[in-house]
């Protein structure tokens, strides 16, 4: 049978191998996502100073104010969606030990639960 | 020996249950029809600004056809949930408001019911998405008018702007399955 370490090392392995590559999505996504958020948020009010120049172009305060809020919302989506891809990196690490384990004792475990 | 068995018993048996809600195939294909259903409208209304056919009465049906498909979606998300609502760790927040330092919107905070469950966050999203629309709607009946006399419309310069924030929605809506799926 393999020692403790060897399993903990093995363990902890599958672990972060199944963390590391959730973590790269989460990474990658919100930054982006908050990226995108500041540059609408200042065609926004782009677009509300083409409005009071020439009433044909742009959108009106009153649209913009609609804008900025759906803008708000969305900023709370990718907020909940990074919750979100955490929990996912976590459940994954977890399934990874948990298989670790169960192939290291086998029957042994199943005799404990 | 004996703590790592332990350990290991924890972790098969211990825990309360998964951390998130499972992968659903309808979920996840759900919102990428609704996306084409959102964004084909979209711009056959901006095409349409100014006309009888571009006003809100006159596509009041789609609209109700759209929130429908999210109805749909959001009944069986809340499936999953034991609905107390979805907790938004204030480690998430706290990370991402370092990482963007002041470039993060303001009105945004921590927010999230302390005694929500993560399946509520699936329900969650898609209830943005829905608010999202009816922002749209409220646009669209209210506040843009076009033409000689004014009609109710949607600019197009509100669907270019409307169409990027909305689809920042359902991308996270997206992006959960899709990461729950691989």
């Amino acid at each position: 049978m393999a020692s403790a370490d060897e399993i903990f090392r093995e363990m902890m392995r599958a672990g972060e191998k199944a963390f590391g590559e959730s973590w790269d999505a989460v990474s990658n996504y919100a930054p982006a996502e908050f990226r995108k958020m500041a540059i609408q948020i200042t065609e926004i009010a782009q677009n509300v100073a083409k409005y009071k120049l020439d009433k044909s172009e742009g959108y009106s305060p009153a649209t913009g104010k609609l804008l900025m809020k759906m803008q708000r919302t969305a900023a709370e989506s990718v907020l909940v969606a990074t919750t979100q891809l955490n929990l996912i990196a976590v459940q994954k690490a977890m399934d990874a030990m948990v298989k670790v384990l169960r192939k290291t004792f086998k029957g042994l475990v199943a005799k404990i639960l | 020996m004996r703590a790592l068995l332990l350990a290991g018993a924890l972790l098969l048996g211990g825990c309360p249950g998964p951390l998130v809600s499972p992968y659903d195939e309808a979920i996840d294909k759900g919102i990428v029809q609704f996306y084409d259903g959102f964004v084909y409208f979209m711009r056959d209304v901006a095409d349409n600004a100014g006309k009888p056919e571009g006003t809100y009465e006159a596509n009041l049906q789609r609209y109700n056809v759209l929130e429908t498909r999210l109805d749909v979606l959001i009944l069986r998300a809340s499936s999953h949930s034991l609905g107390t609502g979805c907790k938004l760790e204030a480690k998430v927040y706290e990370k991402v408001s370092k990482l963007l330092e002041s470039n993060l919107p303001a009105g945004i905070t921590a927010q999230g019911d302390a005694a929500g469950d993560a399946n509520g966050c699936n329900t969650r999203l898609l209830e943005l998405v829905k608010q999202q629309l009816g922002l749209i709607r409220e646009i669209h009946a209210k506040t843009d008018k076009c033409g000689t006399p004014p009609l109710s419309c949607l600019r197009p310069a509100t669907v270019a702007s409307a169409v990027k924030i909305a689809s920042q929605s359902i991308k996270a809506v997206a992006v959960v399955e899709a990461a729950k799926r691989n």
